[in-house]
């Protein structure tokens, strides 16, 4: 992962994640997208929607996989892309995987129950990680 | 997906991304529901991605910064949210695109072996 890169998912975790209600009204409009398409093919509109629905997948199914997957999903973004995050940070560096365990990042973030001290915690951790790395790489021949 | 029905393909872990990538670097700024009719088009109907397995890649890319989504109106006056490349994305996309050439021609010298 490049430094660009890195810069990109840190912005990513940092800004304001995508609300649920956001996220939920594209999922309503690929359905009805889909619902169109079956239209087209002369579906009625109850069957349209039905074989829409069993074509791409419900709204509720769709969340639910955000919210698996740990992405755009704002309930589920914050801590879980942290630890993506800081899962990063450990594999491109792993000289300091001691210093910044997963471990020591969750009795960070068990301190700060809230939801955005959660994430500015393990963050800061993360760039912590970055600055020893810094300090202490040793280019390989 | 619906990976079980006969015909129909297991998308392999770590395309998906090329897949929606190449997809947005061919066509244009497109929705969703484009990206997917689109990989199923060419696959001749043996991909088809439900919500479940393309928004989570979506986002992933998003967060990534490889693509930028906005709100848009569809050619039927339908509101949806148009996905674009970003110049991170094409970079991204031209080093998978090699790595997977690699992995091919690896892939393909070694099971063109006799048995």
């Amino acid at each position: 992962m490049t430094a660009r890169e890195w810069a990109n998912r840190l912005w990513g975790t940092l800004r304001r994640a995508r609300s649920d209600r956001d996220l939920e009204d594209e999922l309503r409009a690929q359905l009805a997208l889909a619902a169109d398409e079956e239209r087209r093919r002369g579906n009625s509109d109850c069957d349209a929607v039905r074989t829409a629905r069993l074509r791409v997948g419900g709204v509720a199914q769709a969340m639910a996989a955000q919210f698996t997957a740990g992405t755009g999903h704002a309930r589920m973004k914050s801590l879980r892309s942290s630890n993506t995050l800081h899962k990063e940070v450990l594999k491109a560096f792993p000289g300091v995987g001691v210093a910044t365990s997963r471990s020591s990042c969750g009795l960070v973030a068990a301190r700060f129950p809230c939801r955005v001290y959660n994430r500015a915690a393990i963050c800061a951790v993360s760039i912590l990680s970055l600055m020893i790395a810094a300090a202490v790489h040793v280019p390989c021949d | 997906m619906s990976n079980r029905d006969r015909g129909k393909t297991d998308i392999l872990q770590g395309t998906l991304d090329i897949m929606v990538l190449q997809t947005l670097a061919t066509l244009g700024p497109v929705h969703g529901y484009a990206i997917a009719a689109r990989l199923e088009q060419v696959s001749h109907g043996a991909i088809q991605l439900n919500m479940g397995t393309l928004y989570p890649g979506l986002m992933r890319l998003e967060q990534r910064g490889l693509v930028r989504g906005r709100w848009g109106v569809t050619e039927n006056n339908r509101k949806a949210r148009f996905y674009a490349i970003t110049a991170a994305g094409r970079r991204r996309l031209a080093s998978e695109k090699a790595d997977w050439e690699r992995t091919v021609s690896i892939m393909h010298s070694l099971l063109a072996e006799p048995q």
